[in-house]
């Protein structure tokens, strides 16, 4: 079977092939060639077998929203129809990508309870995109019962938007309607081409060139941590999150990228992330899709319920307007953060991911209004560079504490990282002269690597600098003359060429967010 | 769609493609096109051919054998090379040029089904300076089943060599050929071990990879009308066992069976008056001393075969004269290469040098054999000098042409572990 991952270069030749094919195809019929390409994708990409999946999950919600529209005069039939397509759609979720979850309680039960089975779980990879695609099957569920979009009569058609493949790796998460223009005609245009092969060069820079670096600092060093000690720690625990943004962002870049070659434009999943001032803000820039996504199917549904508005109004009447409000923010924060902890698909998750922003954001929450008094008490000036950088710088941190989580095998060595982190402090283990005595080169990077991280993150902050202000850094890049812009893409183009981390004998690590 | 545009991006493409091409010409590794450039771009034909692994490359070296015996040939055997690798040069050579006979190396001709019996690197010295033809298209299409990279490896440059960024030096830049025919031949001298005991037993060859594609070559040497010879250049005891002489004893049978012929080396050091204290120049490979033996007799296999001695014949003694003076200034500058003192002034040695030796200590200096041997096989007669000369080094050799004229010197410190003089910073 040929390997077929985002940075390879067969993926490259798919694309372009697939983009030949659609474009020829006439445009009535060029839905039914995307959508033969991307379930070739997925035979190449993913064990064959698992799309049945996929077709599961699509003949649930093709079933349950038709039906949920013929009974929409019988609100509770239609409530019921929905709520058991969004719960089967989960289960096979649960079953296959949240294995975990049981199979590490099935572990712990069989500890206390020899009699009860320990379950061995299924293979993570057999079920490619199904965390996303389960995400779109439910969102075209609840958007079908809310009324806010029809549902789709062609079976076929309701596949393809479950099987996009660009959508197959990391997302982003699409709402339908978003993906309407999948079933439009459309000529070839040169321009969208190139915007599109642009971008997945963006991508493969993030990815090959900044991200594969930092992985390789970041498992020598994690991996080893008997001999990689003290400050060591705290170089993973900053140098971890810019390796998952570049992984995470470079893929979704090839992804729109290769929706762009075929003229599809698809949501942002990241806007400049590490500019955010707070975590609020944070979680509007990183993952939007799924964060856009618990809101309006999570966080909305909770604070409307009957159950949050009537306790809130009376906490309202007893605590005051304030409590009653943070009751109700409070809730829905709650199960929003829940929700984005299990879709992770382990325990730590919950905690790390989940728990953790909830308890960050709802003291912020809480806490917010007294904060800011202080900052006028101490008249800090809340515009000035150094307080925006220090809170930026903040945010970070806040997440990089995180992604400790994600880093360790579960949630007791999570929080031994975090003892031993605190601990690189210490005399005995306090080694800060590891940046001055070469040692920094023993971790699997060379000192030419350190200089090309370097100039990569000068050329990521650039382009993030010019995001800020001209839309798209490639917006600015194509107002420039022929001459310049040949240079700059040249440049980018022979960079990754040379400096990415592929070809034989180096073996690329998987899209982190690829395992979801 | 406007024309503007379609011209602009395909005036881009040919830019981005033409950038590619230079970046992988300047990242490639070089090793086998410098080896194999001479024989590509021959001015004369070659008499003869040696083909396979080091062992062979470093044990005939087609300089000693023109100048001592007038035959035109060419050594395009290149390190950890499997036979099936050999097929597909021999198969090139043989559609450039018409020897009369090739040797061909016993020593990687495996038994294995499914296996190509090399490392990565070593295919790729094999084939990389073959040009994109028939021939390397098969080699790619065989050697690309056994590594990672597979086909895309050896067919793009980039692919498998952008990340030698940090091993670039002059040579990716200037190009710099190998002007010895294609040898390496060592001027070290080792010690080794004579093996105890060569059995005359044979037993049955396994139909694998390697025997299949040797059968090949003798099959294509029939085609073509070229002598084959399977030679077994010497093994010191560290590298011998049984198995592997029943094996070889086994292939000689085949190879005459097929019309070929064999050089067990192995078996006439003796009778070629080589003995094991100096004519090795590590554990496994012959040095100058041991190719010159091998070089001799090879040649006069050569003139029974009816291969004339060219060297009165101008369209083959100029351009060879030619390549050898430049292949003499070559060796002269590649002098500060050598990091063991006796491999230094072997190297060194030519009629035209004087070399000279000053030493802190003379007590050292005769602590290892092969020093002593190097200094009475080249009249150097020692001089004992002072930090002055020496300035904190051990030694220092100087090379100096027949009028004085000075061509080179290098500085060694003493291993008083090894008894070697090596280069060494102070």
């Amino acid at each position: 079977m040929i390997p077929m991952t985002i940075t390879s270069p067969v993926y490259l030749l798919f694309v372009l092939t697939g983009a030949f094919v659609y474009f020829i195809t006439p445009k009535k019929h060029q839905w039914i060639s995307l959508l033969i390409i991307s379930v070739l994708f997925y035979c190449m990409a993913a064990e064959p077998y698992t799309i049945v999946f996929i077709i599961v999950s699509t003949l649930i919600i093709y079933f349950s929203a038709i039906h949920a529209k013929n009974r929409s005069g019988s609100g509770r039939a239609a409530f019921v129809i929905t709520i058991t397509a969004v719960i089967l759609n989960s289960l096979i979720w649960f079953l296959f990508k949240g294995s975990a979850y049981w199979v590490q309680l099935s572990s712990f039960i069989h500890t206390k309870i020899p009699a009860f089975p320990a379950f061995g779980g299924f293979p993570l990879a057999c079920a490619l995109g199904m965390s996303y695609y389960t995400c779109q099957a439910i969102s075209y569920t609840v958007d079908c019962y809310w009324g806010t979009a029809e549902p789709q009569k062609n079976f076929f058609k309701l596949f393809h938007f479950l099987i996009f493949f660009p959508l197959l790796t990391t997302g982003p998460i699409c709402r339908y309607t978003t993906l309407l223009p999948l079933y439009e005609g459309r000529s070839f245009s040169l321009e969208k081409m190139q915007r599109g092969l642009q971008r997945i060069l963006w991508g493969f820079f993030k990815k090959l060139v900044i991200s594969e670096r930092f992985a390789i600092l970041v498992n020598n060093v994690s991996g080893n941590p008997s001999y990689y000690s003290g400050i060591w720690g705290w170089i993973v625990l900053l140098s971890y999150p810019i390796q998952l943004y570049t992984d995470f962002s470079g893929s979704i870049d090839i992804v729109l990228g290769t929706a762009e070659i075929f003229g599809i434009e698809l949501p942002e999943n990241f806007n400049n992330p590490f500019f955010s001032q707070s975590s609020q803000e944070f979680w509007q820039r990183w993952h939007m899709s799924l964060g856009n996504w618990a809101k309006d199917y999570i966080m909305y549904p909770v604070l409307k319920s009957e159950t949050v508005q009537s306790v809130s109004t009376n906490i309202r009447k007893s605590h005051g307007k304030r409590a009653g409000k943070l009751f109700s923010l409070g809730a829905g924060m709650f199960f929003t953060w829940l929700v984005m902890g299990i879709w992770h698909g382990n325990y730590k998750y919950i905690l790390g991911c989940g728990m953790y922003y909830f308890v960050i954001m709802f003291l912020y929450e809480a806490l917010g209004p007294s904060l800011k008094k202080i900052n006028e008490f101490l008249h800090v000036n809340e515009n000035s560079f150094s307080w925006r950088l220090f809170r930026m710088v903040r945010t970070y941190l806040i997440l990089s504490i995180s992604l400790i989580f994600f880093l360790s095998d579960g949630i007791n060595s999570a929080f031994e990282r975090i003892i031993l982190l605190i601990r690189a402090f210490t005399p005995s283990v306090f080694n800060p002269w590891i940046f001055f005595n070469g040692e920094l080169l023993k971790a699997g990077l060379s000192d030419v690597d350190f200089h090309v991280i370097f100039i990569s993150l000068l050329i990521l902050i650039l382009a993030a600098i010019l995001r800020e202000r001209h839309g798209y850094a490639r917006n600015w890049v194509a107002l420039q003359g022929t001459v310049f812009r040949f240079l700059i893409w040249i440049a980018l183009f022979l960079f990754v060429l040379i400096y990415g981390k592929y070809g034989p004998g180096y073996h690329a690590a998987d899209f982190i967010y690829q395992g979801f | 769609m406007k024309k503007n545009s379609i011209i602009s991006s395909l005036i881009f493409i040919i830019l981005t493609a033409l950038m590619t091409l230079l970046c992988s010409r300047i990242l490639m590794n070089k090793t086998s096109e410098e080896r194999k450039h001479e024989f590509f771009n021959a001015k004369t034909d070659f008499d003869a051919l040696y083909l396979g692994a080091s062992r062979i490359r470093e044990a005939v070296d087609p300089v000693y054998i023109w100048e001592n015996h007038g035959i035109s040939s060419y050594n395009l055997a290149s390190a950890g090379e499997s036979i099936q690798m050999t097929y597909y040069v021999l198969a090139e050579a043989l559609e450039r040029c018409n020897p009369t006979v090739v040797f061909i190396d016993s020593a990687k001709i495996s038994e294995e089904n499914d296996a190509i019996n090399s490392g990565y690197g070593f295919v790729h010295e094999s084939i990389d300076a073959l040009p994109l033809n028939k021939n390397k298209l098969e080699a790619i299409d065989y050697a690309g089943r056994f590594f990672e990279g597979g086909k895309a490896s050896f067919l793009s440059m980039i692919y498998s060599y952008h990340d030698r960024y940090e091993a670039l030096d002059k040579n990716d830049f200037v190009a710099k050929p190998n002007l010895d025919k294609g040898a390496y031949i060592m001027t070290s001298v080792r010690g080794a071990e004579k093996p105890e005991h060569l059995t005359d037993a044979s037993r049955e060859l396994k139909d694998g990879d390697g025997v299949r594609y040797y059968k090949r070559i003798l099959s294509l040497c029939r085609e073509k009308g070229v002598k084959c010879v399977l030679v077994d250049i010497p093994v010191t005891k560290e590298t011998y066992n049984e198995e592997r002489q029943k094996k070889l004893n086994a292939l000689i049978r085949l190879t005459l069976d097929n019309g070929g012929d064999c050089i067990p080396f192995n078996e006439m050091m003796d009778e070629l008056d080589m003995d094991y204290d100096h004519c090795f120049g590590d554990s496994g490979h012959l040095n100058f001393i041991g190719a010159a033996s091998v070089g001799d007799y090879l040649s006069e296999y050569m003139k029974k075969l009816g291969i004339p001695d060219h060297r009165n014949d101008p369209a083959y003694s100029i351009p060879w004269d030619e390549d050898i003076k430049r292949w003499k200034e070559r060796k002269t500058e590649d002098l500060s290469d050598r990091k063991d003192a006796v491999e230094y002034m072997f190297w060194a040695a030519d009629d035209d040098h004087v070399i000279s030796l000053y030493i802190k200590d003379m007590d050292t200096l005769y602590s290892q054999y092969a020093m002593d041997f190097c200094l009475k096989e080249l009249n150097i007669v020692p001089e004992e000098a002072g930090d002055d000369t020496l300035g904190g080094y051990d030694m220092k050799i100087e090379v100096r042409n027949r009028d004085g004229m000075f061509l080179a010197s290098q500085y060694f410190k003493y291993n008083y572990s090894s008894g070697l003089f090596t280069v060494e910073q102070v």
